[in-house]
């Protein structure tokens, strides 16, 4: 078996590219990869195919402007080529930010932080945030399960028209902006218009960015 | 901006990528620099219309153009169409999410007749008025293209004109004299007037329409210098024939979401049933080259893993085997998976069935449409028992263990031993089967879908009743309990819903009539016809007695040789006189040799002014050798 040369890709996933889902978005990477002359690394065995890993899927509707996947190469290249070429091949609102080495396995993704602008209230939603609880109703593989959210929510950078939120994401435990948004509704009892959400950072336990 | 608009609600529908535009291959222009917005608006959902291939011919002709720029629309789903309405959203084209009643066309592709009423829910949702003599103005010129304009007559009132045949060349005559109209002005009628002069278009306002009492069309008179007869365009040199280098690649999963490439146009095979067989003709085939460049290129821009060969009989293209060797010399290379959807595999030698094998099979599918060879001889559908059984071998052998047929019901001159010979197949397949030595560990599967033959425009038995109601339970009955559930044997059968296929055989032969019944129906809350959940027969059946027109005398009535037809002014290129012997030879259960075995006289060569083929069988090129 050939060796595989692993590049991580760095790339922003906005305007229309926010409803591609995350199983699309693999489908699409592949299908950029074959359109470019890339050295692209294929899965072996029996129904061989390209080799993309998503890091930390993004859901249908966040824009974001770290994201990262891994994919390898069948012979080492300049990362700069690499992302530029993969660039030209990508639909407008997919854009390759740059390529390099993996530093950090993906399984050290602790959390996410996410810029909310276009938000209507942002005085009510902090005295949401005092609440004593915050219940949501998380749905797992399994189950539906009552969540108590508070714990998990921190905030920052306060303005009239929205604010960052952090949340934990990664391998183990996610939890999504729609669903602090959907919990947020219940409590004011209104529906919330589609504030926009955008991921900026993903960071690792030790408060490092992934990268 | 609707785009902001929009952000509002696509996260409330199912599948909002397909709302919203922006993938690989789709085109955006400064519209500064755009002098005509054309609109090709596809009558059903994403996930179809943006399979179809025609669109995507269309689409890269005319954005090739640098000053016309086309762009998709497609029938939203209900969910999407409710939050539209409720948030003030007019139809949009994808590309500049702008809306297309500022457009200067709004062409729909008419591929079946159940998805008219999807036309007016489109219009409506565009905001602009529906039928053609509301719309005043000069733009939006709103027409339509396709094989149902062979009979466009009961969407007539609907629309300002219609392309008749092949779209390549008329498309751009037709905007050429739009940009004309549009830069020193002019009425709608005067460019009806002058559109109508070109070749090919079909402007129904020109054409006044006299009735019988009996309800039969007495005459159909053209005004203002439009000709008698509509004559349908072809492209002559089809290897020269425009092909887009690239598709529209989706983000979500589409039905065929692959690339396609067209091998030949037309069909040698005459099956009497069969519209496409003939609205299609001549026969002409792209040179082995150009099928291998355009994939080539077509693979390499859009990064599809999957090749399909289109055509409506694969199996004809001259060199097939020569065409196969070479293509998947490079598919293989490159990784690519090649489809051949309705490949007949019994003529092939042992090299080649070797070489399909390693292309991965989806399945084995055979249309023998009818049970017995009498009733297949009727038909013309030259498809023999012995054939079918020496696939089926090569097939068995190769590992395969599940087999679909196709079969119709209601064909003219069936009788109840026609449909026991459907069963009879079925059994003699699976008896096949398990004689088979190496055959694969499973049981064999074997499903039978039955459809009803349903007559239409154009084809020999366009003067034939569409069987009733009674007829086809009768039949249908008649089969499941010779089928019924027997150990391994299983055969699976399954049927369409008669309503559809009543509805489908009316709108197929309807007259211009019908248009005030589709406007009924639609407002009364029918549309997404072809889809089984929103179809509602009972809101037609009802639109049919408020315009006090009757279902059964367009669908099951049979017409004399001489009635005129609601279509007889569209000029196929053919006779009638040939459809009429067709369909005495029918009836008398005598066949008719294909295209490449032996000229059949049908009219088309008189057009082309040379033969459909040369003496070696290969199909004339444009400007080679004359009668």
């Amino acid at each position: 078996m050939n060796a595989a040369y692993p590049v991580r890709i760095f790339f922003a996933k906005t305007g229309r590219a926010k409803y591609i889902s995350a199983l699309d978005l693999i489908n699409c990477i592949q299908r950029a990869l074959r359109r470019t002359d890339l050295p692209v690394w294929h899965t072996q065995g029996f129904n061989p195919h390209t080799y993309v890993n998503v890091n930390l899927p993004l859901s249908l509707g966040i824009e974001g402007l770290c994201e990262t996947m891994d994919i390898k190469l069948d012979e080492p290249l300049p990362y700069d080529i690499v992302a530029r070429k993969l660039d030209a091949a990508l639909p407008d609102d997919i854009h390759i930010i740059r390529a390099a080495a993996p530093i950090k396995k993906h399984t050290e993704i602790d959390r996410s932080v996410y810029e909310i602008t276009n938000f209507p209230d942002a005085k009510a939603f902090i005295s949401f945030l005092s609440l004593d609880k915050i219940i949501a109703e998380k749905k797992t593989k399994k189950s539906v399960i009552e969540l108590d959210l508070k714990p998990y929510i921190s905030i920052s950078e306060i303005n009239s028209d929205g604010f960052t939120l952090i949340l934990p994401s990664g391998c183990d435990f996610t939890v999504n902006p729609s669903l602090v948004f959907d919990a947020y509704e219940k409590y004011t009892g209104s529906a919330l218009d589609f504030p926009t959400v955008k991921r900026v950072r993903i960071l690792c336990k030790d408060g490092t960015d992934f990268e | 901006m609707l785009k902001d608009k929009l952000d509002k609600i696509l996260l409330k529908v199912q599948k909002p990528a397909r709302y919203i535009g922006g993938e690989v291959g789709s085109i955006i222009k400064d519209k500064s620099a755009v002098d005509i917005r054309y609109a090709f608006c596809f009558p059903d959902t994403y996930d179809i219309g943006m399979s179809h291939l025609g669109m995507k011919i269309l689409y890269g002709l005319k954005n090739a153009v640098p000053n016309y720029w086309c762009e998709r629309v497609f029938m939203p789903l209900p969910d999407m169409e409710e939050l539209m309405r409720k948030e003030d959203i007019p139809l949009y084209g994808l590309e500049s999410l702008e809306p297309i009643r500022d457009f200067e066309f709004i062409g729909f592709t008419l591929q079946y007749e159940l998805c008219y009423t999807n036309i007016l829910s489109m219009l409506d949702l565009a905001g602009v008025p529906i039928f053609a003599k509301d719309r005043k103005d000069l733009f939006p010129i709103v027409m339509a293209g396709g094989p149902c304009v062979c009979n466009a007559e009961p969407v007539a009132d609907f629309f300002d004109l219609f392309v008749l045949g092949e779209g390549e060349e008329v498309n751009l005559e037709l905007m050429a004299l739009a940009e004309k109209y549009k830069k020193r002005g002019g009425t709608k009628a005067d460019f009806l007037r002058a559109a109508a002069q070109i070749e090919g278009i079909y402007v129904p306002s020109l054409y006044d329409v006299a009735y019988n009492p009996d309800g039969t069309v007495k005459a159909v008179t053209p005004l203002d210098n439009a000709p008698a007869k509509v004559k349908k365009r072809i492209i002559d040199d089809f290897d020269k024939a425009y092909y887009p280098d690239t598709f529209v690649v989706p983000f979500t999963e589409i039905v065929h979401d692959r690339s396609v490439e067209e091998v030949l146009r037309g069909c040698i095979r005459g099956c009497r049933f069969c519209q496409a067989g003939f609205i299609y003709r001549p026969f002409r085939e792209k040179s082995k080259q150009t099928i291998i460049d355009q994939i080539k290129k077509l693979t390499e821009s859009t990064g599809y893993d999957e090749v399909s060969l289109s055509s409506l009989s694969t199996s004809d293209y001259s060199d097939i085997e020569g065409l196969l060797c070479e293509l998947t010399e490079y598919t293989d290379k490159k990784g690519v998976n090649l489809s051949l959807p309705s490949l007949r595999i019994d003529k092939f030698s042992d090299e080649v069935v070797q070489r399909i094998k390693s292309v991965r099979a989806s399945g084995l599918t055979f249309a023998p449409e009818a049970g017995s060879q009498r009733l297949r001889d009727v038909i013309n559908k030259n498809i023999t028992e012995d054939s079918i059984m020496k696939s089926c071998r090569i097939a068995f052998e190769a590992g395969y263990s599940s087999v679909k047929l196709y079969f119709m019901l209601g064909l003219p001159t069936e009788t109840m031993e026609d449909i026991e010979a459907i069963k009879l197949l079925a059994d003699k397949i699976t008896e096949l089967y398990y004689s088979i030595e190496n055959r694969s560990k499973k049981g064999i599967s074997i499903s039978v879908s039955l459809s009803t033959f349903i007559p239409k425009p154009f084809t020999p038995f366009e003067f034939e009743p569409l069987a009733s109601k009674q007829e086809v339970d009768e039949r249908q009955i008649h089969l499941l309990n010779l089928t019924g559930a027997k150990g391994r044997k299983r055969i699976d059968v399954s049927w369409s819903r008669y309503e559809t296929t009543l509805l489908e055989a009316v709108l197929a032969r309807g007259d211009r009539r019908l248009s005030a019944v589709i406007y009924e129906a639609w407002k009364n809350g029918c549309k997404l016809d072809s889809w089984g959940e929103y179809f509602k027969p009972e809101v037609w059946a009802k639109a049919f007695d408020t315009c006090g027109l009757d279902m059964t005398f367009y669908a099951c009535r049979k017409r004399e040789y001489d009635e005129v037809m609601p279509w007889q002014h569209m000029d196929m290129l053919f006779s009638r006189d040939f459809l009429i012997s067709e369909n005495k030879k029918a009836h008398e259960g005598k066949t008719t040799p294909n295209c490449r075995e032996q000229c059949s006289g049908c009219g088309l060569s008189k057009t082309l002014g040379r033969p459909c083929f040369d003496k070696n069988g290969l199909p004339t090129a444009a400007g080679e050798g004359s009668i």
